[in-house]
């Protein structure tokens, strides 16, 4: 594969420099490379992604251009081998999701929807399901800036109806 | 979390765990509201009390379905071997391929190793089934009655939760418990000896900490995990050719109760002190709407005092699933599954919990 080089500019105008194959994880991307409107001189502006969440895309996508090689060389791979790599690349999207707050988290979630990188989005998502993993509600509300209006009779009544859930 | 696209915010409720769910629907009347939409129906079927099914779905694939959302539940990948051994308070205990017990509520569970079991690899083992007919009656004997064998119970007090899976043993007028707690197997030194053989057929029903075992002359055999205590209730129940029964649990006056369904009737029975079925209901079958649906084609698989659901097939080999709600004496029909499926009788109750 070649490795053409191709420059994307953030929101505040930071510019990054990333190779062909990496920036193709966004599909809107590979759609500019196919229709051949990125000029190799000129950089891709990317108007809803400020810098420091393009670094953490970019940091992304050449992790898994990486990866997706691996896939192609090594076909024949044996089953213990195949599963070695997933846990080496689910290891790395743990650390790297861990790295982050959630307020960033949800800004690479639009970034990646804007961009496009199904599998990015996925990731984002899950991370975002797993923390509200055995939270209650007031701690839901917290984390995400919930407001409350419910009354406390109504509260009380939707908590009755899932106790289980509670007990 | 409230300025998200809502393609989006979809995106990370359908990855949560029906828990989650409950809470977030609590947090405030935007999040309540826009969870009651029917697209969640599929993923809180977990979080309200049900009827779970493990098909083995043409031997390709196995389905969990609930009786309370017309879609089937998770589709799993192709497995020869399922069970649902049992379920209590919101545990399944499966046999997929191996051996766990799975909360579906919070989408976690442990997987138990039964190398040390004698019974259970004779349970899971074994025959293919390739009686097409009884598979079309639902009677799917070879597998399901072996599944009959085990007892799940779980125990929960404040502090801990603890779980018992019982094998009965039967070995002509002899029965045998072999018991685990999930990691060690071993056989109870209680044994319990019956004058005559008669056959168990259904799940063994979970009461005052005792499960129970009806066996064919209307007799019960109960043992106790905890004490590991057995004995046999000599009720005595005359079953009919034309008969089909069920056990179970009558949850509003805790007692084990017995459905018998016959060409002309539904009675309920219940068990009193005396050991005696005493009939507390009987209703002809004219009253009730059955379509013409004889008894071969009928299989009683849950009540709980209020409601017995029964499943019933059709020329068209199409399986129809009906709440009878005995009091108010009114019928309706759940959903419709392909009756070629080895599910007749591997349906169990489900009610949601947070153990763990």
């Amino acid at each position: 594969m070649s490795s053409n080089m191709i420059m994307l500019k953030s929101s505040d105008g930071a510019s990054f420099e990333i190779e062909e194959a990496a920036a193709r994880k966004s599909k809107i991307i590979a759609n500019m490379i196919e229709v051949e409107c990125v000029d190799e001189d000129k950089a891709i502006p990317l108007q809803n992604v400020t810098g420091n969440i393009l670094a953490l895309v970019i940091e992304y996508c050449n992790k898994h251009i990486v990866d997706d090689d691996d896939d192609v060389a090594t076909e024949e791979a044996s089953e213990e081998e195949e599963e070695a790599k997933k846990k080496k690349v689910d290891d790395w999207e743990a650390e790297f999701m861990n790295s982050m707050s959630l307020e960033t988290m949800f800004e690479l979630l639009l970034a990646a929807n804007y961009l496009n990188i199904k599998s990015l989005i996925d990731l984002v998502c899950q991370t975002i399901a797993n923390n509200i993993k055995d939270k209650t509600p007031e701690e839901v509300r917290k984390i995400f800036s919930i407001e409350n209006d419910f009354t406390p009779e109504e509260e009380e009544e939707i908590r009755k109806e899932n106790a289980w859930a509670f007990g | 979390m409230n300025d998200l696209p809502l393609d989006l915010l979809d995106e990370i409720l359908f990855k949560m765990e029906p828990k989650s769910l409950v809470m977030i629907q609590c947090t405030n009347k935007s999040f309540h509201s826009y969870l009651s939409d029917p697209k969640f129906d599929k993923y809180f079927s977990w979080a309200r009390p049900s009827l779970f099914n493990l098909f083995n779905y043409g031997r390709t694939h196995t389905l969990c379905c609930f009786c309370d959302s017309i879609s089937p539940g998770n589709e799993l990948q192709r497995f020869k071997d399922c069970y649902t051994f049992g379920s209590c308070s919101g545990l399944l205990l499966l046999y997929i391929d191996r051996l766990f017990i799975a909360n579906p509520a919070t989408k976690r569970f442990r997987i138990l190793d039964h190398s040390g079991s004698k019974l259970v690899p004779k349970i899971v083992g074994g025959d293919e089934i390739l009686d097409k007919d009884a598979c079309y009656r639902g009677s799917n004997i070879p597998h399901l009655k072996r599944a009959m064998c085990v007892g799940f119970v779980v125990n929960r007090n404040q502090t801990t939760t603890r779980f018992k899976i019982v094998c009965i043993l039967e070995m002509e007028m002899v029965y045998g418990f072999e018991i685990s707690d999930g990691d060690s197997w071993r056989l109870s030194k209680t044994t319990i000896t019956t004058s005559s053989k008669s056959d168990l057929r259904m799940k063994p029903v979970y009461l005052d900490d005792t499960l129970h075992w009806l066996r064919d002359d209307g007799s019960i055999i109960a043992f106790n995990p905890e004490t590991e205590q057995a004995r046999l209730i000599p009720s005595r129940f005359h079953q009919k050719n034309d008969m089909s029964l069920l056990l179970a649990r009558d949850d509003k006056i805790n007692r084990l109760t017995l459905i018998s369904w016959t060409t002309e009737t539904i009675s309920v029975y219940i068990l009193l002190e005396n050991s005696e079925w005493t009939l507390t209901k009987r209703i002809k079958k004219e009253n009730i709407y059955m379509d013409g649906t004889n008894r071969e084609r009928l299989h009683m698989i849950a009540y709980d005092g209020k409601y017995l659901v029964v499943k019933t097939y059709k020329k068209d080999r199409i399986g129809l699933f009906h709440v009878y709600d005995i009091e108010a004496n009114t019928w309706t029909v759940l959903w419709s599954t392909p009756s070629l499926t080895s599910s007749a009788r591997d349906l169990s109750e489900f009610t949601p919990s947070k153990i763990l």
